[in-house]
């Protein structure tokens, strides 16, 4: 077998309310485990602007260059704007990039327009202890000087009138004469969205209503369902705020530059022409993987943990093209992942049924098993019992690490080798066979 | 179906009556009366909903259960055929989940609608559906209320649930020709029309089953 680099060290987990226990250790920690980078095994993929660790004035100057090809004139001194931004962006690459967009947007609109009100409206997820954290973590308050409005799914909603009839946004998101949309690229859920319209998403979660969220999910086809953002975006109350989109761009090897427009449709096009060309390979190289043990390592959601800039979502719904838009995007769950090891997560009922769960410690497991009825958990007193549990198991030494690496895979040996193989394969189809085909779906060609 | 491990408890001396907890829960049973929140411990399914929302007082706070409680309405006990009509109206299979955090089925709620529920709250209550996240699976319950022939009403000032087009209003089987026409990257004509063929796959959720003829 090949020799590999050792692993990387991912992100830090902040503490957090919203996690199970406190792992003592890193699964990149554990013995014997390796690294293969994104551009040992894509070497296309280009150098990113900025990968863990570094400073984050190159995303600040590339906030600042984006910005300058757009108007800012209706922003006057006096205005009420809301700088919308959403939780997720900070789980990407341990959210430095993002927050410093968050900020740099911020400033130089202030600078430009001499508007000294400028308001952060922060979605959570789920719940608005997220927002609490990130906020204090990175500082976002004293930035913007206590001017935060935080909101979740369940609070007021405001009604827009739409082409396919009333939604419902959320009422503090939109309390502004002007919104700027601050955003963030990454393909988690490409079985939801399928890179369709990606970048207008949020409009129908973030900032939406839980029942505009569920029409989303439940009353259209996948390859239909930006329909609902779409028609959001383009109704009149939406434009009328509408300043601009600022969006935090990424690929598997990392944070890759900032985007802005004020047609955030020419801006999705452009942006998903890149996530295909970016991430598509990854994503089919995910789907080639024979069988493998999961381990959830990271400092969010346990499906949007990230292994080599990629959530874990993608390989959990997959073998399924989902950026193939002929095709209906189920997939009742990658049969090739055997076991997932838990380490560290935040808690959310996720489901993934079939898959038996290994928890590293008791604690986890019974969080696990109150959450949902269908887990198979399994409990050890650390991870690497949990390991050998899952070993045990499986019977595979294929292990992937998601702990939210950027650049590069943590992984077992076995799984490396595996991946280094078929990359030249999987590169070869993306190019010839399938890009031209996700393009052409998309009008992209 | 819910397994139901924790419930809340008020904190009476750090409770100010501002009804912020009223406003999130999904089975009602947070209520304020004379300006102190009271929790019915055989309504709640431990959402924590309400202790978000008094975040800033920290007047909820979790209750484990010393045995989990388990809330269920059996379908095996209503009329089946009632209980497929509704669903079909509804365009979603009795056996498919509808509810991701609690795996409750179309059909439970149906069942629980055929009892006699006839809101969000009480079918919450009645199968455990809505009682964790709440955020995907309240459409379907108004769906399933609406192919009931139950309109599901609420006053401006309550914002627990807007019903207003939460049900089958807004759909792929509703779209309007001249917004599918101008949107033609969204393939809404071809999913309109596979639609009335069979059902459409979605991923997570339960698939939108064909249109009754």
């Amino acid at each position: 077998m090949t020799a590999f680099a050792p692993t990387v060290m991912p992100p830090p987990i902040p503490r957090s309310a919203m996690g199970y226990r406190y792992p003592p250790s890193r699964a990149a920690e554990l013995p014997g485990m390796v690294s293969v980078t994104v551009r040992d095994l894509f070497s296309d993929i280009p150098a990113p602007l900025m990968v863990l660790g570094d400073d984050t004035d190159k995303i600040r100057a590339a906030t600042v260059a984006a910005l300058n090809g757009v108007d800012l004139a209706r922003i006057g001194p006096n205005d009420s704007v809301n700088i919308l931004c959403s939780e997720h962006g900070f789980a990407m690459m341990g959210g430095d990039a993002y927050a410093e967009t968050v900020r740099a947007v911020k400033d130089e609109v202030e600078r430009r327009t001499g508007n000294r009100k400028l308001r952060l409206a922060f979605s959570s997820a789920t719940n608005t202890l997220e927002g609490q954290e990130i906020i204090a973590q990175y500082k976002l308050d004293e930035h913007f000087e206590g001017r935060i409005v935080q909101f979740g799914p369940y609070d007021k909603g405001v009604e827009i009138q739409t082409e396919i009839g009333v939604l419902y946004g959320i009422g503090a998101a939109y309390k502004a004469q002007h919104i700027i949309y601050v955003h963030y690229d990454d393909p988690r859920e490409t079985h939801f969205h399928r890179l369709n319209g990606r970048a207008l998403k949020a409009f129908t979660m973030s900032y939406a209503r839980i029942e505009t969220r569920g029409i989303f999910h439940n009353n259209f086809p996948t390859s239909s369902a930006n329909i609902v953002p779409r028609a959001l975006y383009e109704s009149p109350f939406v434009q009328e705020k509408f300043v601009c989109a600022v969006m935090l761009r990424s690929s598997p090897s990392g944070i890759m530059g900032v985007d802005a427009a004020r047609d955030l449709i020419a801006l999705d096009k452009r942006m998903t022409k890149e996530l295909l060309r970016y991430f598509g390979k990854m994503i089919h190289l995910f789907d080639s993987i024979d069988d493998c043990i999961a381990v959830m390592d990271g400092h969010r959601w346990l499906h949007y943990q990230h292994a080599g800039g990629l959530t874990s979502c993608n390989l959990f719904f997959g073998p399924v093209d989902h950026l193939d838009l002929e095709i209906d995007s189920k997939s009742p769950g990658n049969p090739a992942v055997k076991a997932v090891v838990v380490n560290y997560a935040w808690k959310s009922a996720f489901t993934l049924k079939n898959i038996p769960f290994v928890a590293a410690h008791p604690k986890i497991a019974s969080s696990l098993e109150r959450q949902n009825l269908h887990y198979k958990v399994l409990s050890a007193d650390t991870l690497e019992q949990a390991m050998e549990k899952a070993y045990a198991l499986t019977r595979t030494r294929k292990v992937i690490i998601f702990d939210g690496s950027y650049g590069a895979i943590n992984c077992s040996p076995e799984l490396a080798d595996e991946l280094v193989r078929k990359a030249p394969a999987v590169s070869k189809e993306v190019d010839e066979v399938l890009m031209p085909k996700w393009l052409s779906q998309r009008r992209l060609t | 179906m819910i397994n139901i491990t924790q419930v809340v408890k008020v904190i009476d001396e750090k409770c100010i009556g501002c009804k912020q907890c009223d406003q999130v829960c999904p089975t009602e049973a947070i209520k304020t009366v004379d300006r102190l929140a009271r929790v019915d411990k055989d309504l709640c399914t431990g959402c924590n909903k309400c202790i978000e929302a008094c975040m800033d007082h920290g007047a909820i706070k979790r209750e484990f259960l010393d045995a989990p409680r388990r809330v269920v309405t059996d379908s095996g006990t209503v009329d089946r055929s009632q209980l497929e009509k509704i669903c079909a109206a509804a365009l979603l299979d009795p056996e498919e989940a509808i509810c991701l955090c609690t795996a409750t089925t179309a059909g439970e709620v149906a069942a629980a609608i055929l009892k006699g529920g006839r809101t969000p709250e009480a079918l919450s209550v009645m199968t455990g559906v809505r009682g964790v996240c709440a955020i995907w699976c309240t459409g379907p319950v108004i769906r399933l209320l609406e192919a009931a022939s139950i309109k599901v009403e609420r006053s401006s000032r309550d914002w627990r649930v807007y019903p207003e087009n939460a049900g089958m209003a807004i759909g792929i089987w509703n779209v309007p020709p001249e917004v599918a026409d101008k949107y033609p990257e969204y393939r809404i004509r071809e999913n309109q029309e596979r639609l009335k063929h069979g059902r459409i796959e979605v991923p997570m959720f339960a698939n939108i089953e064909r249109t009754p003829s």
